[in-house]
């Protein structure tokens, strides 16, 4: 159904058209959050509060892109959490060196469900990503993963986290560079052409 | 070999999702070409870059739907509702109406039977007197002889007699009969002959009431003046209470329509 037609039900009172966008959403918003959160409890609550939010404030929508209203209702959500971790800090899980430094790709970052080796090698490369992304400031973290995870254009992006697209290209830049970094030290769950490029430039 | 700026990082990261102008991208591509640097660093970029395009997407764990709860959707009201809450308004004004008038001494439904029992004693108003206080009243609407008033007259000790008893006591005086228990016997009567008290006792009671002479006497229509006023107050308050019971009954079955659709869905 027209995306329009169903923003204009559920701006009058149409769950039913609301639910259905929920439907078409809902796994980018969890994605969206779950890569900025790194917890799946967590994102899984942001979505939830980013939907519920959504349909409360859906009359101050004045067209454009859709997606980019939500991810910006859950990059907020997501935002609001992290701060509330901050004040709350918690144990940090990584193992550290003799030296006091963190160890970035401990063993148990494996996940031990997978059984066959591509799901293995798979998930763990996801958790490498996940690990790199945990590491970047939160306002670089979000527009990566809107720009590249989830695909979005820079001025979806400029949306969403309510910046200019100057600052976008600059945060993206910045991040693209440091997450370079973060996975050079995974080079062994990187993806072959990724690492034969790496070979070849060595 | 010159490090690339962060101002170079920015334009490739920038050239590789297609932000640039014409102008700029011939101008980074013919740097590209003669500095190894810079084209490594694209080269690295653009391989996180697909590597992060690549990351897979995770299923929702669950639908995030909203039900109406969640939404703060609140239930329609029926539009007979707001009507029908006006009269649960009537109820509790008539409530405290006739709890008020019933507390008050000198008004109320429950105030006034004794009123209207006195003036009925008292003979006013039509009403016939008391049994308690009939031999004090009863004797001027007797026209029998003072003989055989003490005779006829129930004692005042005796259970309370319905006033159309009384009446027709009052009627059969006259009738010469001879008085119970060796009374004088009256006039016309045959000395010496035996008495018959006990028929005409039983003749008296049951026999109809004719209208008494005086026109003092009870009636029907006056038994039953110091009950008007009373069904129409309770009339008044039961059809408010089923209105307000009705009102209360459509929104219970409203709001359980709701919440089965909301269920459903």
């Amino acid at each position: 159904m027209d995306e329009s037609f169903l923003i204009q039900s559920a701006q009058h009172g149409d769950l039913d058209s609301f639910n259905t966008l929920v439907l078409a959403y809902q796994d980018v918003v969890y994605n969206t959050a779950l890569r900025i959160l790194n917890d799946e409890d967590l994102a899984a609550d942001a979505a939830q509060e980013t939907f519920v939010s959504a349909f409360r404030a859906l009359n101050s929508y004045r067209g454009g892109s859709f997606r980019a209203w939500l991810l910006r209702t859950v990059t907020n959500a997501c935002y609001d959490e992290l701060r509330r971790k901050k004040r709350r800090p918690t144990t940090p899980l990584e193992p550290e060196t003799d030296e006091g430094e963190d160890v970035e790709s401990p063993r148990w970052l494996a996940d031990p469900n997978a059984s066959p080796e591509e799901e293995l090698d798979q998930a763990e490369l996801e958790h490498a990503i996940q690990h790199c992304l945990e590491n970047l400031p939160s306002e670089f973290r979000a527009v990566v993963v809107l720009a590249d995870i989830q695909g979005l254009d820079y001025s979806e992006v400029a949306i969403a986290v309510k910046s200019p697209i100057g600052t976008i290209r600059s945060r993206l830049a910045r991040a693209r560079l440091r997450l370079r970094e973060c996975l050079q030290g995974f080079r062994e769950l990187l993806p072959v052409a990724f690492r034969l490029e790496e070979e070849s430039n060595l | 070999m010159n490090t690339p700026s962060w101002r170079d990082i920015e334009q490739l990261s920038a050239y590789l999702d297609g932000q640039l102008s014409q102008s700029q991208k011939t101008r980074l591509i013919a740097r590209i070409v003669k500095e190894p640097a810079l084209a490594q660093a694209m080269e690295e970029l653009r391989q996180t870059r697909n590597l992060l395009r690549e990351t897979p997407q995770r299923r929702s764990p669950r639908k995030f739907t909203l039900t109406p709860r969640m939404a703060g959707i609140r239930p329609p009201v029926p539009r007979v509702v707001p009507a029908l809450s006006w009269a649960s308004a009537a109820a509790v004004l008539l409530f405290i109406i006739t709890f008020g008038y019933n507390l008050l001494p000198l008004g109320g439904f429950g105030a006034a039977a004794p009123r209207a029992a006195d003036s009925y004693a008292s003979g006013r108003g039509g009403g016939p007197p008391a049994a308690t206080s009939a031999p004090a009243t009863q004797p001027p609407v007797f026209p029998a002889p003072a003989t055989q008033a003490p005779a006829t007259m129930p004692p005042a000790t005796e259970p309370p007699t319905p006033p159309h008893q009384a009446t027709k006591v009052a009627i059969v005086g006259p009738t010469p009969t001879p008085a119970i228990g060796g009374a004088q016997p009256t006039q016309g009567g045959t000395p010496g002959a035996p008495t018959e008290t006990p028929e005409i006792i039983t003749v008296l009671v049951p026999q109809p009431t004719p209208q008494p002479e005086s026109g003092i006497g009870p009636s029907t229509t006056t038994q039953k003046q110091p009950q008007q006023g009373l069904p129409w107050a309770y009339i008044w308050l039961g059809l408010a209470v089923v209105l307000v019971g009705a009102a209360l009954l459509i929104r219970w079955v409203n709001d359980l329509a709701f919440k089965r659709s909301s269920s459903k869905k």
